[in-house]
């Protein structure tokens, strides 16, 4: 049996058994020049092995757990897929939801219109805003902001809702789910708070 | 058609695209809390094999983000009618995309991807060099897979997934396929893996 052969079938074996089975370390124990193949078959090997049992004690508070509210919010709201996306994008960025607000703001000349602005965008976290509404002037700021092509947020935004129409399940029921929310952020569920008359930041985030 | 909602234990045995056929008839009905526990099963079910088989492409601190958006994108394509073929096989396809979207936004913004041997001494902040560090490496690991499995005729093709790939004995390959014999099994798991060396480094034999 080959070196490749013995890690490979030890690899198997540690996965099938539900261990760590971490690529990497098994092919650092391969020499370089077998190294390549060994990745090969692992991966080849990954990408047939059969879905892992659910397990819920491993999957409270996981990775997947988190990615599984975001796509809950998206599939049950009307913003495609920016529920999943528009969070971890400001994550990246290394941004507070705030701090994001104030240069969102800054960006569209409404800093004195910075609660509502901070009302849209959270309705867009929260897959409650329908995105087919929103400008692509919003778009290309906050993709600036984020890092992320204003093209590649509409696409994410008709995600899931390829009409750009909401279903019609009630969003604001998984908005519960919702990470805890900064205090003075807008209860999840409200609408755009459109006290007072329709002015330049509704058009931008509604009327589109 | 009336949507009827299943324990855990049955869905564990519903296959991907049952699943996800669950989670949107959960959502049609107003049932969504339902459909929750499908997505579950199927993030949950596929989401350590992602992040492995990305750490084998990608610098370790960006696997975790990785393979979110390529699990994201693979169910939201499924659920809407856009993947093409099963889920299991547009999930690989998406991990593959999202792998080669990785190096091409590094090089647009170089500063994302820092590699730990720029880090010196710093290894345990970003942990593990990925082992194909190219755009083209990310992609070709399946497809040259998938090349050489197709230079065997089916019934070796047959052998090679389940000798190789799901590593079952070559005694337990023969009971499952008529007129094999150990040996035959072992010459072609041999030959498959001598083209896999070939292709992966045509120099190396000569």
């Amino acid at each position: 049996m080959s070196d490749v052969d013995r890690l490979l079938a030890d690899y198997i074996a540690e996965h099938r058994a539900g261990g760590e089975a971490d690529p990497c370390a098994y092919l650092s124990r391969a020499s370089p020049a077998e190294r390549a193949e060994l990745a090969t078959l692992i991966d080849a090997y990954l990408a047939r092995a059969p879905r892992q049992p659910f397990d819920q004690a491993r999957f409270g508070g996981s990775t997947a757990e988190r990615t599984v509210d975001e796509l809950e919010r998206a599939i049950a709201g009307q913003a495609g897929l920016w529920p999943a996306v528009l969070p971890r994008l400001r994550d990246r960025a290394g941004l507070k939801r705030s701090a994001l607000v104030d240069r969102l703001a800054a960006a569209l000349g409404a800093e004195d219109r910075r609660e509502k602005v901070a009302g849209y965008y959270h309705e867009m976290e929260q897959g409650l805003l329908p995105a087919a509404g929103v400008s692509d002037r919003v778009l290309e700021a906050l993709g600036r902001i984020v890092g992320e092509t204003a093209q590649a947020l509409r696409d994410a935004g008709r995600a899931l809702t390829p009409s750009g129409e909401g279903p019609a399940a009630p969003a604001a029921a998984f908005a519960r789910r919702a990470y805890a929310e900064p205090a003075g952020a807008p209860s999840p569920g409200t609408q755009p708070p459109p006290t007072g008359e329709w002015d330049e930041v509704d058009e931008l985030f509604r009327g589109a | 058609m009336t949507f009827e909602p299943l324990p855990d234990h049955n869905l564990q045995q519903l296959s991907d695209e049952e699943l996800i056929a669950y989670i949107r008839a959960a959502r049609d009905e107003g049932q969504l809390a339902h459909g929750r526990r499908g997505l579950a099963i199927l993030v949950y079910g596929y989401e350590r094999d992602v992040k492995r088989r990305l750490s084998i492409r990608v610098p370790t601190h960006v696997v975790d983000d990785l393979a979110h958006d390529a699990l994201v994108k693979a169910i939201a394509a499924a659920f809407d009618g856009t993947s093409v073929g099963e889920f299991r096989s547009w999930l690989n396809t998406i991990v593959d995309r999202t792998a080669v979207d990785h190096f091409r936004r590094a090089g647009r913004r170089p500063k994302e991807t820092i590699l730990p041997s720029e880090h010196a001494g710093e290894d345990d902040v970003w942990g593990a060099e990925p082992q194909v560090e190219s755009k083209a490496g990310a992609v070709e690991l399946r497809m040259i897979v998938d090349e050489v499995l197709d230079t065997f005729n089916e019934k070796h093709r047959l052998v090679i997934e389940l000798h190789v790939f799901s590593g079952l004995t070559a005694g337990e390959v023969c009971d499952r396929i008529e007129g094999m014999s150990e040996d035959n099994v072992a010459q072609i798991a041999s030959r498959f893996r001598a083209k896999l060396r070939a292709r992966l480094d045509p120099d190396r034999d000569g």
